[in-house]
């Protein structure tokens, strides 16, 4: 039973984070189920850290070995592919693609947004195709016309998208106390407060923060277990998406 | 329903660290609902982050702001009137405490070493009373207010195991162990959750004869932060279901600060700690 009233979260994220998808396809999973608005707000991770002088677990190296053991199974648990490109994240920057989404944001709405979202986190970690290629952006088509690919494309390029992500990152570091993404911002239905939520294992906290009626069921609303991506099939069990 | 076999689980804490203190209650908890057997380590953090560099365990003040925020919301989830004490002592300061756990582990029981566990993270979060002050010590002598009698150690017990605790033998263990730990786990923080899954025994043999000589486990997974609760029982297997902080789901039906409507009743600290006191 969905709550009745609407809570609205919003998820800063960026495509070089791979908690970030988690929290992405998670979020949208639950998005029926708990009758949320939900905002996507592309944002530039690594603005975000060059702004508060934080740095990620991945330029610590004794941190390291634990990060890649713990992206493995939550990657199993939730059914959503991370297995990350090579180079990344030391030599990727996300900077173009951050450019583009929030020029689709602003151009095409939320949920062209959505999908192109998905559409790029699954050719850059699952299909691995190298994020500088022209044959990358294909992956867009048809969701987008060619046309309108190219169009905002050279929308993202202009001043007004390049500084716009500079003032996105001021915005959110000092609006909402962002270091680092996934982040999100939520508002509980029944008293319009606001609390945030750093990271993809958030949720059921979130869930208990915005209301009993908000049940947190594990990777999908229904309770079922996904298929697990790294280790091998069970026979029985089907794919979901 | 959990096995009988049980889960062996290393925990991997310090006072100093208050996700620990989350963690404890948490696998205290769970530990019917999973069958769990666990194995306290008390290690000095100060000790870690000396080897591995202060990363997780020393973030930047924005950082630092938001945990600490998360904190005081996971403590009043998890029902506990817990606060992080005045003047933040450093972990450095624990030290003494550290080796005094240490001692403990070695010459008592882990009943004995999990009560005085409880003594000192509530004397450290919830009275505040400062960790250098000698009266810090006074719980585990007198047990806790409820109680109302002897605590674990009596006085002269307590006397023993402080004198043990300040020997060069004790260093050297509790400096073994940040080692051991850092090598073998990978830790860099606390709290670190090992746990030792229950091996699939498909022998050709009786249920007995397969409890009496159990398969060795070699399959084991680290988990930090209070966050893996739920991937700690995916881990597990199918029987160990993550129901949050409560193993019966009780959360989402506790009173809150936040006076929710459509809930009267009035949030009640006392009320709350009283599944721990029982615990004592």
């Amino acid at each position: 039973m969905a709550p009745l009233q609407k809570a609205h979260v919003k998820l800063l994220y960026d495509i070089s984070s791979p908690y970030s998808y988690f929290a992405f396809a998670t979020l949208l999973r639950y998005k029926e189920a708990w009758n949320l608005d939900v905002d996507l707000f592309p944002i530039f991770l690594g603005g975000v850290m060059v702004y508060t002088e934080n740095t990620p677990p991945s330029l610590r190296p004794m941190e390291v070995p634990y990060i890649i053991l713990d992206k493995g199974r939550i990657s199993d648990q939730y059914s959503v592919d991370i297995r990350s490109p090579p180079g990344h994240p030391m030599d990727t920057t996300s900077l173009n693609l951050i450019r583009f989404l929030r020029a689709v944001r602003e151009e095409e709405g939320q949920e062209i947004l959505a999908e192109c979202t998905r559409l790029i986190f699954e050719e850059f970690y699952a299909v691995q195709t190298d994020y500088r290629t022209e044959q990358f952006w294909e992956c867009l088509v048809p969701t987008l016309t060619k046309e309108n690919l190219a169009r905002i494309r050279q929308l993202s390029q202009t001043t007004r998208h390049k500084e716009g992500i500079k003032e996105d990152v001021k915005n959110a570091v000092e609006n909402y106390g962002m270091f680092g993404a996934p982040w999100m911002v939520a508002t509980r239905a029944s008293d319009g407060k606001v609390d945030v939520f750093f990271g993809a294992d958030k949720f059921d906290a979130m869930g208990w923060w915005l209301g009993p009626e908000y049940v947190w069921r594990g990777p999908y609303p229904d309770g079922q277990n996904p298929y697990p991506i790294a280790t091998p099939r069970h026979s029985g069990i089907v794919a979901r998406l | 329903m959990a096995p009988i076999e049980t889960v062996k689980i290393d925990f991997i804490y310090d006072i100093s660290s208050p996700n620990s203190y989350i963690v404890f209650v948490t696998l205290l908890r769970y530990r019917k609902a999973w069958n769990l057997d666990i194995n306290l380590r008390p290690v000095s953090l100060d000790g870690i982050t000396a080897i591995t560099g202060p990363g997780a365990a020393n973030p930047v003040p924005i950082k630092k702001a938001y945990i600490d925020r998360d904190f005081g919301r996971m403590a009043e989830r998890w029902g506990l009137d817990i606060r992080l004490p005045p003047g933040r002592p450093s972990p450095a300061s624990l030290l003494k405490l550290v080796h005094f756990l240490r001692a403990l582990k070695d010459v008592e029981s882990p009943d004995v070493l999990t009560q005085c566990t409880v003594l000192f993270f509530e004397e450290y979060y919830s009275t505040h009373t400062s960790p250098v002050a000698p009266a810090f010590y006074d719980c585990v002598i007198k047990g806790h207010p409820a109680s109302r009698g002897q605590g674990p150690l009596s006085e002269s017990r307590f006397k023993e195991i402080w004198a043990l605790a300040a020997s060069a033998e004790i260093e050297e263990r509790v400096q073994k162990d940040v080692k051991e730990v850092v090598s073998k786990f990978k830790t860099f923080s606390c709290p670190w959750i090992v746990a030792y899954k229950v091996p699939l025994d498909d022998r050709p043999l009786s249920r007995e004869e397969k409890l009496k000589n159990p398969i060795e486990r070699t399959d084991y997974q680290s988990f930090f932060g209070p966050d893996r609760m739920d991937t700690l029982a995916y881990y597990l297997g199918p029987e160990y279901e993550w129901k949050g902080p409560f193993p019966d789901g009780r959360e989402r039906f506790l009173p809150r600060a936040l006076g929710l409507p459509g809930l009267p009743v009035e949030f009640n600290p006392e009320a709350l700690n009283s599944d721990l006191k029982a615990m004592l």
